[in-house]
């Protein structure tokens, strides 16, 4: 597959593509960072998991498209290895002053404010990931699969497009409410 | 539909994009200045991005999972083969021990018997000598001198001069034969008879040295020969072959 071909599979969220993704590059990732940083196979694993979730955000927020991509997207993946390898562990905060890494920084420079957020994200994360049936498929068929309410009902056996919009209602709701005690 | 349902409608609207131009610049209006409207649309916005990151989690997890699964399954075949190799290399190995073993053991049952059989033979022939009587050997008769040499030889183990000597009277009875065709009539009767029982004897004295030599297979072709034939050592020959070879 052509590295357009990933982009678009990425920005339509297609589980195949993805998948076929990170088959295609989690040698060439894993064996980077485990020659250059010395880092084991199931450190530089989780690494690029969340390097292709970072991948992922870029893509489907528009800051990277097949027109922005400068290199290769396995070079781009790489830098995203670099700054996230940097969030994660502190000693390779010399990496910080790479210019592709600059590319790729969140708009806060301030630490404290990008650490605040980091954490926010995990807890959300982690509250979402928690979720029990229906919501968790219900949610999926949404905002992964851009099922409408319609399909969704057929799908998940629901009277109506309706009956889905008032459970994922209640889904949001009770999401809402765990995710605001972390605020609190 | 509730006034909430609308307003999570127009915001997962606006995060799907959705929304036609006009509509999203009218919900961004919006939210510049609808604080409850943008606190809403950040948590439906986060909720919105961890589904989608935890789904793909998941994709990324099964996909590490399948890889790793194939990396077990490629070892276990390369071990498995490794295994199937080894067990061969190690069944192969054990055949040629076994082999090995077998031909030795072969080896040693064959040298051992040839050993008892030519241990059996040296004491056939030692028994035969000593049944034997020396011969007579007349002042004037150079072939009975060596028949009686060659008896004596025997008796004492000088194997290889009792073997020269033998060849050599041999010769000597050849010659004898060549002269006697100038004889005639009861002279040329007897010297024959004479030289056909020097010649048997001496054959027998082959055998005998053979035999005490341990040259099985040697001495029971010359017994077999002598057993075929018309001469005096014919009953002699058979009995050895018969009850003792």
């Amino acid at each position: 597959m052509t590295d357009k071909e990933f982009i678009d599979g990425f920005y339509e969220n297609n589980d195949r593509i993805i998948s076929s993704f990170y088959k295609t590059y989690r040698f060439m990732f894993t064996s980077y960072f485990m020659t250059h940083y010395k880092k084991d196979e199931d450190y530089v694993s989780d690494l690029f998991q969340d390097s292709c979730i970072t991948l992922w955000g870029n893509i489907t927020n528009g800051k990277l498209t097949n027109d922005s991509l400068s290199s290769s997207l396995s070079t781009y993946l790489i830098s995203i290895g670099k700054f996230t390898l940097m969030a994660k562990d502190r000693k390779y905060k010399e990496i910080v002053n790479d210019e592709e890494i600059q590319k790729l920084r969140f708009v806060e420079d301030d630490e404290e404010e990008l650490k605040n957020r980091m954490d926010k994200e995990e807890f959300v994360y982690k509250t979402v990931s928690e979720m029990k049936s229906p919501c968790s498929e219900l949610l999926t068929a949404f905002y992964w699969d851009k099922m409408s309410q319609a399909d969704i009902a057929r799908k998940m056996n629901y009277n109506n497009a309706e009956s889905v919009s008032t459970q994922k209602y209640k889904c949001m709701k009770k999401l809402q409410t765990l995710i605001n005690k972390f605020v609190d | 539909m509730s006034v909430n349902d609308n307003i999570q409608e127009r915001i997962d609207k606006y995060i799907q994009g959705k929304m036609s131009e006009e509509e999203r610049l009218l919900f961004e209006s919006d939210l510049s200045k609808d604080m409850k409207l943008k606190t809403e649309y950040e948590s439906q916005k986060e909720i919105a991005d961890a589904v989608q990151k935890v789904h793909l989690k998941n994709i990324l997890m099964n996909a590490e999972e399948e890889l790793r699964s194939s990396k077990t399954r490629k070892l276990r075949s390369i071990e498995d083969t490794e295994t199937a190799s080894h067990k061969i290399r190690h069944l192969n190995f054990s055949l040629k021990r076994i082999t090995s073993l077998a031909a030795a053991i072969i080896v040693i049952v064959f040298v051992g018997f040839n050993v008892y059989r030519t241990s059996m033979v040296k004491e056939l022939g030692n028994e035969c000598y000593s049944q034997m009587s020396a011969p007579v050997s007349r002042s004037d008769s150079p072939i009975e001198a060596n028949m009686l040499e060659i008896y004596k030889q025997l008796g004492s183990g000088d194997y290889s001069l009792a073997q020269q000597n033998i060849q050599v009277t041999y010769d000597m009875l050849d010659e004898l034969k060549t002269e006697s065709k100038s004889l005639s009539g009861e002279e040329l009767e007897y010297i024959t008879q004479m030289l056909s029982i020097l010649e048997q004897d001496l054959e027998w004295y082959k055998v005998i040295l053979n035999m005490k030599q341990g040259k099985f297979r040697t001495a029971k072709k010359q017994l077999k020969a002598i057993a075929n034939g018309n001469g005096i050592h014919k009953n002699d020959a058979k009995t050895l072959l018969k009850e003792k070879l």
